[in-house]
């Protein structure tokens, strides 16, 4: 039987079963829309409290559970009492490889990726909702529309204005990359 | 097809999210127009890299099983009060009613059933009875909010109020001297919970009859709470009024607070029918202690004076 019915039947077990199949989708959702991890855990167990107490109001003939739970979630994330956008950019966490050995190709990975981040930061949080659905889920534009509750011209539109944005933004960044310095030439011993 | 609309449309034709009539057009044009081409190349990967870098970030991150802990209390929490288990069956019903309706049934329906209800809520409350009924419901169904609403404000009792009381009757006393066969004795407790201690402020009347209060020692009542400890009862709560009731039937009266009561402590006034000197010692549900209670130490209250009485034992 499905954990979503056994959990309306008040199976409680159904419910942690729910929480462990969705936690890192809603989580990591969150974390990409906020910028914290504290603030995506307090957000994932918010989400889930919804969830609990709404999920008799769900209806599996209207869409999928998947994409109620981004609408709770990215409606959350929208309407909460907000936090500063934290923008920062951990390395180690980018590059966990590449660190030790720098060299163009990193400082192009760099570059670029820190003009993502900056790109990110500069968009309104409903523009980053709609680029977070799409890249990182890979949702279609109508089910956007329907967790977003917004025509699909206005995620259309929107979807078109931050692309161009990152394409700017990106052919600059990769511009930038200074050439490498050229290896200083080998003393001959006299 | 000019190249500004051809780049409008792009994103949707990378997605595969373009209309077939669109798609027709767009292929024409970028068949001819090297720049177009560039640009869409230029945008597959702006956006390859985009994707890559946001999957990157969230894959790198998870929850801390904190998160399920918190949450699980939550839900237990809110599982023993019965209210919200109702209202989340009605949400459901409705629901389900209301996907298969168009807009104007559900908003008439909303109306329509807005007008029933004060209609008969007003039909209703002009009948005392059902008043009399509705108060008592209303504190049956609050009843549990108070054993469990842990992190709740804390019920006070201000010295000097008159608190209201609601017993129900439902048991006589048969064994004890000062009460006649078939009498209905009436037990009155206002709580005080102390980080350290919890005292119980005690009375007892008989209905029908004076008020009776029994200054018995201590050390014969106990009452145990949650964790299984068990404590005296303190008894020096005054009944200025006589409740009378039938067995089987509910009385309801004032009981004044003859002293400060801690504010700061969860103070609750519950009243309880009881069979004196049971032979089992009473058992009481008692809230957990509301956090963060700084305690005024007991002795900084006035004490009242003890009015000695002649032992109600046989």
């Amino acid at each position: 039987m499905d954990p979503i019915q056994r959990c309306l039947a008040g199976d409680q077990e159904a419910f942690a079963q729910i929480y462990d199949r969705y936690k890192n989708l809603v989580f990591r959702t969150a974390y990409l829309m906020v910028g914290s991890v504290e603030e995506a855990e307090d957000i994932l167990q918010e989400v889930f409290w919804q969830v609990y107490r709404s999920l008799s109001t769900f209806r599996p003939t209207v869409g999928s559970f998947t994409t109620w739970l981004h609408r709770i979630t990215v409606n959350y994330c929208l309407h909460r009492r907000r936090k500063r956008w934290l923008s920062f950019l951990s390395l180690d966490r980018i590059f966990p490889s590449a660190l030790p050995h720098p060299g163009p190709v990193f400082e192009e990975q760099l570059g670029v990726s820190t003009a993502i981040q900056q790109t990110l930061n500069g968009l309104s949080e409903k523009s980053r909702a709609i680029l977070i659905l799409r890249y990182s889920l890979e949702l279609s534009y109508a089910e956007i529309a329907q967790i977003l509750d917004i025509p699909l011209g206005t995620v259309k539109s929107r979807l078109n204005q931050a692309r161009q944005l990152f394409r700017q933004a990106l052919a600059t960044a990769i511009d930038e990359v200074p050439a490498p310095h050229p290896s200083p030439e080998k003393e001959v011993p006299l | 097809m000019k190249c500004r609309e051809a780049h409008e449309l792009l994103g949707a034709y990378l997605d595969d999210e373009i209309a077939p009539s669109e798609r027709a057009l767009l292929e024409a044009h970028l068949e001819q127009c090297a720049p177009c081409r560039s640009e869409m190349a230029a945008l597959a990967q702006s956006d390859e890299r985009l994707g890559q870098f946001l999957k990157r970030q969230a894959a790198a991150v998870a929850p801390s099983p904190q998160v399920w802990k918190r949450l699980r209390a939550r839900i237990g929490r809110e599982a023993r009060l019965p209210l919200g288990r109702l209202f989340r069956r009605l949400a459901g019903r409705v629901s389900r009613w209301s996907e298969k309706r168009p807009f104007w049934a559900r908003r008439s329906a909303t109306v329509l059933a807005t007008l029933v209800f004060t209609a008969l809520l007003l039909v209703l409350l002009s009948y005392p009875e059902v008043r009399t009924m509705l108060s008592r419901a209303a504190r049956g169904l609050l009843a549990p909010y108070w054993q469990t609403a842990q992190n709740g404000p804390p019920s006070t009792v201000e010295p000097g109020t008159e608190e209201p009381v609601w017993v129900k009757v439902n048991q006589t006393v048969k064994q004890y001297s000062d009460f006649a066969q078939g009498d209905v004795a009436v037990e009155l407790r206002a709580v005080e919970f102390y980080p350290e201690k919890t005292v119980v402020h005690w009375a007892m009347t008989n209905t029908g009859r004076q008020l009776v209060r029994f200054p018995m020692d201590s050390s014969n009542i106990l009452v145990q709470d949650n964790a299984k400890n068990q404590y005296p009862v303190d008894h020096e709560l005054s009944v200025p009024q006589v409740l009378v009731a039938d067995p089987g039937q509910q009385a309801e009266g004032t009981c004044t607070i003859p002293r400060q009561i801690n504010a700061e402590a969860t103070t609750l006034l519950i009243s309880t029918l009881v069979e004196p000197f049971a032979s089992s010692p009473w058992s009481i549900a008692i809230p957990r202690q509301t956090p963060g209670i700084t305690p005024t130490p007991l002795e900084a209250y006035p004490q009242p004076e003890r009015t000695p009485y002649p032992s109600p034992l046989p």
